[in-house]
């Protein structure tokens, strides 16, 4: 059970940080310099990474950690971002997601990732020996916070009274507000004694010029153990190293730092020497370490493994620690990356020395992503169950029919004070109905950030260039309509790719720019949703449409003469019709837009088409704002109640009983000079009752461009209602798409309209 | 020795019938029922059972016996098996029995004009009642509905 619950949550956010990186590949495909974008890019596959390890998933954190690895040297700029390594990338993408979805179907996510990974470590070993130089000039000044004269003299003297410790502190990587974090730890640590050397420096870190590590000289009472548990206390720490410091470390360090000073100005070049630099100062303080007991961290790989051990559960990062020691510790360049990798706030600094102009816009940079994050933080979510909506959304429709008799009851009682507590829950009541229904609402958002990779495959494979454009992203539709409108939009949007948008040299030819445009759009307008996929591509053929209908028999000739052009355009929505000369891969196999109409239409929805030919194409898919609550007519019918879909309804009107014409032993009326079919609500529905008026209530549907009337025996009102299904037992009955709760607590049968047009 | 199962007794006239009582929800008085058009003559329609839609069977139709008045002792037996949430017309419904599994036997051919097929057996109780057990699965099948409505269609 609780192992399913993370599993959940694991897709879940998986699915989100795949989404994420997809997106932003695809951005930097476009902006290949943008190292903000790499930044994100290496978060979210680190997460990912982390994650994967944590669920034991080894395929996929194996994976994830070999793109990291690219992705480490183009965020410090060691390679160029080419198109051979994008490729690599998306191919990553790519087989992660399958590797998710077959986890997400209960497998074991295990897939052969042998031969991106290799590809991915090739691009990582070439590049890291042209890298190589650079990487050892730039090489680190340091590892440990070195003190100055003045700072080791402090500690010296508090060493007789006080304790002195050296901490290291580990900032969760995922964490969003690492200055807010390091804020946390040195507050915390300044109410229990002095800091008198933080590294990186309180500069640094307030232009947010920090990376995971934290390193401290501390003077205090208190000892080790309380100085951990608190700072353990704080969130997103992921582990703490605490060292005591004696009068032997204390000099080998300030030695060392003179002379590692030094040597780094005198012998920049050698890679070994800074090497051992990095690790003297730690190795020297070995002896104190059997003192402090638990731990005896640096002896190079193993204490990360140590502080590993240490580290609360459920820390997502640990893996990672452990494998990189694990991984490489003999071969010199990596080891030499390592280090870098861990503090990177030196190297920072380091860029500050070596380039000001580009330093300048670093730190700018640098802080600009920071505050997007800072805002999608603030911006607080849970995720909750749908199941449990729909749950609320019962209920609350219950206490929407109590409501309503509660209503009928205080106007008979007439008590004043009753009448107004009522009135108030009717206020509150609304209030609530609004924020349930909006609960279930989500951006299409979900939907469309699919697309633009999706479009971008699609296009290299078709050798087109296409630019996608979204908009209206934001557009929020009921859950359930999202759920199913992918696969109808996909269809669409491949099928403008592949028949739409001309190649290349044929657009030129028409005096068109190369690059195909195509347009998604999302809309709000009444109470519906309108989403456009319009492209600037060849246009409808009528003629070649109506010669094709003719040839596959789906119109008849004598049809084919009176078609408007919009009928012609819907045929292309007939089973088995298909413009392609030729069959591909992604469409024109006849199936396809068929479903898609289908689909759609099941969904209270209807798609139109605008086409000019030579300008392009504009499908419009009109769909319901929500599934759960519709707007709707109220009919009664003999005794029955029936409820008609507002959509559906042109208008409703009296009829005189003679204007109704027999043609071809068909009731037809006559309406807008049009001869339209009459029916019998009593009929559809075999309700008993023997009312027959002269005059009649009609209401007139429509579906598309066709119209037809109903006669009922009442009009009772509009209302909206929730839609209830009938449940497993009773389905597929004819021209009833569902239930609703009245007032009274009666169940009201919904009318499918679009049933009755046949 | 078998376990103990429990189940809810009820009658439809003159026998007395049990279901599991893991399937049963709950068991309500009669209520008014809407009708459902171009269904089965034995389903009644649906009722609203705390804001969800349910339909409703009398089971004396179901199993093809002729229909009586409803009374005040009327129930509607509501039960979910297989995803399928129905409510049962009983005429009556009485209390929860243990029967020891050793005590059910295989129903003979008929049972008070009901296909053995609907049957998942007979227990005999200690003061000489015979209880028939319904096999719920088979009352709501729904493949035979389908062959029932085309039945009634070409009729």
């Amino acid at each position: 059970m609780s192992s399913d619950q993370y599993l959940n949550m694991f897709i879940d956010e998986a699915k989100e940080h795949l989404q994420h990186l997809n997106d932003n590949v695809m951005k930097l495909e476009n902006a290949p310099d943008n190292l903000e974008l790499v930044q994100e890019i290496f978060r979210s596959a680190h997460t990912l990474k982390g994650m994967s390890a944590t669920m034991g998933y080894d395929d996929l954190s194996s994976l994830t950690h070999e793109m990291e690895n690219v992705l480490d040297l183009v965020r410090n700029r060691k390679i160029q971002m080419s198109t051979f390594i994008f490729d690599v990338l998306f191919n990553s993408l790519d087989i992660l997601e399958m590797m998710l979805s077959d986890i997400f179907e209960g497998g074991t996510g295990k897939a052969d990732v042998t031969d991106i990974v290799s590809a991915l470590h090739m691009i990582v070993v070439k590049n890291i020996e042209e890298a190589h130089n650079i990487e050892i000039n730039q090489g680190t000044e340091n590892t440990a916070a070195e003190l100055d004269e003045h700072q080791y003299s402090v500690l010296q003297r508090s060493l007789e009274s006080k304790q002195v410790f050296y901490i290291k502190i580990n900032i969760d990587e995922g964490c969003l507000l690492k200055v807010a974090r390091v804020f946390m730890v040195t507050s915390t640590l300044e109410r229990n004694g002095e800091i008198v050397k933080i590294t990186p420096s309180t500069d640094d870190i307030e232009q947010e010029l920090i990376n995971n590590e934290l390193l401290l000289y501390f003077i205090s009472d208190v000892d080790e153990k309380t100085l951990k548990h608190e700072i353990l206390n704080i969130s997103e720490i992921n582990s703490i190293q605490i060292d005591v410091v004696d009068h032997h470390f204390l000099e080998e360090h300030f030695v060392d730092m003179q002379q590692n000073k030094t040597e780094n100005e005198e012998k920049m070049n050698e890679p070994k020497k800074q090497k051992k630099l990095e690790k003297q100062p730690e190795s020297h303080s070995e002896p104190e370490k059997q003192q402090v007991s638990e731990k005896q961290p640096e002896k190079h790989s193993e204490p990360e493994k140590q502080q590993v051990s240490e580290k609360q559960p459920g820390s997502h990062f640990e893996p990672e620690k452990q494998k990189q020691p694990e991984k490489h510790p003999e071969k010199q360049h990596v080891s030499q990356k390592q280090p870098e990798k861990h503090s990177q706030p030196k190297k920072e600094r380091e860029f500050k020395k070596k380039n000001e102009t580009e330093n300048k816009l670093k730190p700018k940079k640098q802080r600009v992503p920071d505050k997007k994050s800072v805002k999608t933080s603030s911006n607080r979510t849970i995720r909750v169950d749908i199941d449990k909506l729909d749950t609320l959304m019962n209920l609350f429709s219950e206490l929407l029919i109590d409501r309503v008799r509660l209503d009928v009851l205080s106007s008979e009682i007439d008590r004043i004070d009753l009448t107004e507590t009522v009135e108030h829950m009717s206020r509150v009541s609304g209030d609530i109905q609004n924020i349930v229904l909006n609960l279930r609402m989500m951006p299409v958002e979900s939907v469309f950030n699919r697309f633009p990779r999706m479009v971008r495959d699609l296009a290299k494979s078709l050798n087109k260039e296409v630019e996608l454009m979204i908009s209206g992203a934001d557009t929020e539709l009921d859950r359930n309509v999202i759920d199913e409108i992918g696969d109808p939009l996909v269809h669409l949007l491949r099928n403008a790719l592949d028949h739409g948008i001309e190649t290349p040299e044929e657009r030129i030819k028409s005096g068109k720019s190369e690059k195909g445009i195509l347009y998604l759009s999302a809309y709000h307008s009444g109470n519906q949703v309108f989403i456009e996929i319009e492209e600037d591509g060849r246009g409808i053929d009528k003629e070649k449409v109506t010669n094709i209908a003719l040839k596959k028999e789906i119109i008849s000739k004598d049809e084919s003469q009176t078609m408007t052009e919009e009928q012609i355009h819907q045929l292309i929505f007939s089973p088995g019709f298909s413009t392609a000369d030729k069959v591909s891969d992604i469409s024109g196999r006849g199936v396809g837009l068929d479903v898609v109409k289908t689909k759609i239409n099941s969904l209270g929805g209807q798609i139109h088409i605008d086409s000019k030919i030579g300008e392009g194409t504009k499908f419009s898919v009109q769909l319901p704002l929500t599934l759960s609550i519709i707007p709707a007519m109220l009919v009664r019918q003999g005794e029955e109640k029936y409820a008609i879909p507002l959509t559906s309804i042109l208008e409703t009107d009296i009829l005189q009983k003679q204007d109704i014409k027999i043609v071809h032993n068909i009731n037809m009326i006559e309406y807008r000079e049009k001869l339209i079919p009459i029916l019998f609500f009593k009929n559809i529905y075999d309700i008993p009752g023997s009312y027959d008026p002269a005059e009649y209530n009609i209401v007139i549907l429509q579906k598309g461009d066709e119209k037809l009337a109903v006669v009922v025996d009442e009009f009772i009102g509009q209302q909206e209602i929730v839609l209830k299904s009938l449940g497993n037992y009773l389905t597929n009955i004819f021209a009833i798409s569902g239930a609703t709760i009245l007032g009274d607590g009666q169940v009201a049968l919904i009318v499918d309209p679009n049933a009755l047009f046949k | 020795m078998g376990e103990d199962l429990k189940f809810i007794m009820f009658s439809l006239g003159h026998e007395s019938y049990g279901v599991d009582v893991d399937h049963v929800n709950t068991i309500e008085r009669m209520m008014p029922i809407t009708r459902v058009p171009k269904t089965p003559d034995f389903v009644k329609g649906v009722i609203n059972i705390r804001g969800s839609v349910i339909p409703v069977i009398d089971l004396r139709g179901r199993f093809g016996l002729e229909e009586t008045e409803y009374t005040e002792q009327t129930r509607i037996i509501i039960i979910t098996i297989n995803d399928i949430e129905v409510g049962l017309i009983v005429a009556e419904a009485n209390d929860v029995f243990d029967i020891n599994s050793d005590l059910i036997e295989p129903a003979p051919e008929l049972v008070g004009g009901i296909e053995a097929k609907y049957l998942q057996g007979i227990a005999r109780l200690d003061d000489q009642r015979v209880l028939v057990l319904l096999n719920l699965t088979e009352v709501l099948n729904k493949n035979e509905i389908v062959q029932l409505e085309e039945f009634e269609v070409t009729k």
